[in-house]
């Protein structure tokens, strides 16, 4: 007895289905034409035209230097002693110059009088620029030194550099705008990584000690240098909690000094959200369940409002190394749709505070739980796009504090360019 | 004159360019190729296309065609189709996690006169009607013969998968000419 699929089967075989009446005529038409198949290889086209967009624009963002110099924050170690106060004789003019950065330095103009028999004059007319806005006010506290009127050190040069901070009050506004971020995380990851990795210890030789608020001395013995910074910004963020102080000529095995200590103390913290791109390759280990690994770039920002030294951002960059079982429950030749959970390995590359490099992070373990859509450009390269929580496994190793010391458990969106490999 | 022509003679012309022959090739597969489209493709509109995108893909490759006794043109042909048609599936296909529970098919297998009762575009309806990825396994291991462990190559699935999907085409299409049959008894 036959079975009632192969009789379905017999029927079907031979069956002619009845054609438009037309579709000759529009075969011929076709035929004519050429078909129909060019306007289908246009697609992974687009998508290697939009990779190389992307990753041109994250070069420029992430490798272009900022407009304006960063190293306007010059921290001395000592404010200038006044000493045998005599009468102020000179004169002090302000550049009418609105700082790009809250920590951009004033520059300070000190002209004699004797040198200058107009100065009078200049005086009652620079009095009314020099005075100070009221978004530049500067505090008054105990530490704040004043600016420098000993004749002796400083008429001796028409310039110098002031310690003090045009402190506005603002916040620094930070504008994101959507298409240079969206090209920073597509193509940006393997690119930041990279560069962060080619610059690495070239300055390592300062270790300052965010988070502990240590006094620096140079490893090697020699004199330590100008680049006091990190200490004073605590651990934690409370305001002011975590004092530090700039020694007026430390010695390595020197103790602390306590003449005249000027306090850094750290204001106010912000950590921002953090950047993350990725590289990632997926095996499947059937047909549902997939393994994951990778490497996943993240950059985390933190801006430290300090009462001496003004605002300073810290940046820390580090590379994970994330293994997950993935399980897609929906998938589509051009998207697929899972969830995973895993754990990812977090190393430092590079932490830098205002611009100086600071000592890294120690490396660091998390769980994650991701969940996430992956959009197949060709069979074997895809993007991605998740959101993950991760919870960072408490390590009293860690040194610095960032968005997610701050936030152990932590959410945060990652994209990046995913490889297929196996069979798909 | 071109209607008399063996297959053999026939795509030979065509490779020719012969224009008539082209037509001619059309005129005799085109209905069967359009039926297998309609099988793999759930759209009338999309399976004409499918079907006419074959045909001439095959005439711009008829010069690779082997001749290999009576038959084998359509079985050439139909081969492309098939290529073609679950290369549309693939780009289009959603593959859900089905998460209703494989439920035991205790429907009575349909009869031989049954069968015979049916007409053949209604069993095309039903096959139509069918999720892509049944449809398709079912089309693959049922009438053109394809064993799971091709299936599994062609689509991308394990062969637990094909066995799964075929299981609950074959469920379905049995609740529909049960029904039918049902229908026109009554």
């Amino acid at each position: 007895m036959k079975k009632w699929e192969d009789i379905l089967k017999d029927r079907l075989e031979g069956y002619e289905s009845t054609l438009p009446e037309s579709s000759l005529a529009e075969f011929r038409a076709l035929r004519t034409a050429g078909g129909t198949a060019a306007r289908k290889k246009a697609y992974p086209l687009i998508w290697t035209v939009a990779a190389v967009v992307a990753a041109g624009l994250a070069a420029v963002l992430l490798l272009r230097r900022p407009v304006a110099p960063e190293e306007g924050i010059q921290v001395v170690h000592e404010p200038p002693v006044v000493q045998n106060q005599v009468e102020d004789t000179s004169i002090v003019v302000h550049p009418m110059v609105t700082p790009h950065f809250l920590g951009q330095s004033t520059v300070t103009k000190i002209v004699p009088e004797e040198a200058n028999p107009d100065t009078s004059e200049k005086l009652a007319t620079t009095e009314d620029r020099t005075e100070v806005p009221e978004s530049t006010e500067i505090p008054e506290t105990a530490s704040s030194p004043k600016p420098s009127t000993n004749p002796s050190a400083g008429n001796a040069s028409t310039t110098m550099t002031s310690p003090y901070i045009p402190l506005t009050g603002r916040t620094q506004r930070v504008n994101i705008s959507v298409a240079p971020a969206a090209g920073e995380i597509l193509g940006g990851g393997i690119l930041a990584a990279l560069a962060t990795y080619l610059t690495d210890g070239k300055n390592n030789t300062i270790p300052s000690y965010i988070g502990h608020g240590a006094v620096v001395n140079s490893p090697s013995g020699s004199k330590p240098t100008d680049n006091h910074q990190g200490s004073g910004i605590g651990s934690s963020s409370t305001p002011g909690d975590n004092p530090g102080y700039y020694p007026s000529d430390p010695q390595p095995g020197d103790p602390i000094s306590q003449e005249e200590p000027v306090k850094d103390l750290l204001e106010q913290s912000t950590h921002c959200f953090p950047i993350k791109a990725g590289l990632s390759s997926r095996l499947p280990l059937t047909d549902k369940l997939f393994l994951t690994a990778g490497l996943e770039y993240s950059f985390y920002r933190s801006k430290y409002n300090m009462s001496y030294s003004g605002e300073k951002w810290q940046r820390v960059h580090y590379l994970g190394i994330p293994v997950r079982l993935d399980w897609v429950f929906a998938s589509h030749s051009q998207f697929n749709v899972y969830v995973g959970g895993g754990m990812q390995g977090d190393f430092c590359l590079n932490a830098s505070l205002a611009g100086k490099d600071i000592q890294k992070d120690r490396p660091g373990l998390s769980l994650v739980g991701a969940g996430g859509i992956q959009m197949n450009a060709t069979k074997r390269l895809g993007f991605y796009l998740e959101p993950e929580l991760s919870w960072m496994i408490p390590n009293e190793n860690n040194t610095l504090v960032t968005y997610r010391s701050e936030h152990p458990l932590m959410f945060s969106v990652s994209a990046g360019i995913r490889i297929n490999l196996g069979n798909q | 004159m071109h209607k008399d022509l063996d297959e053999q003679e026939l795509a030979r012309r065509c490779s020719q360019g012969d224009r008539l022959a082209e037509d001619e090739l059309y005129r005799r597969y085109a209905a069967r190729v359009y039926t297998l489209c309609r099988r793999y493709i759930g759209d009338d509109d999309e399976a004409k296309d499918l079907m006419q995108e074959s045909l001439i893909q095959a005439l711009d490759k008829v010069q690779t065609f082997k001749y290999s006794g009576k038959g084998s043109l359509y079985g050439w042909l139909s081969r492309i189709a098939i290529n073609k048609a679950l290369n549309q599936i693939k780009r289009h296909r959603w593959r859900m996690v089905s998460l209703d529970l494989q439920s035991q098919d205790t429907l009575q297998e349909p009869t031989e006169r049954e069968m015979e009762s049916i007409p053949q575009e209604k069993l095309l309806e039903w096959i139509s009607k069918l999720p892509d990825m049944r449809r398709t396994v079912f089309n693959l291991y049922c009438i053109d013969g394809y064993s799971h462990k091709e299936i599994s190559e062609m689509l991308g699935i394990s062969e637990k998968g094909s066995a799964g999907m075929l299981a609950k085409a074959r469920k379905q299409l049995k609740e529909d000419i049960r029904r039918y049959v049902k229908d026109t008894e009554s």
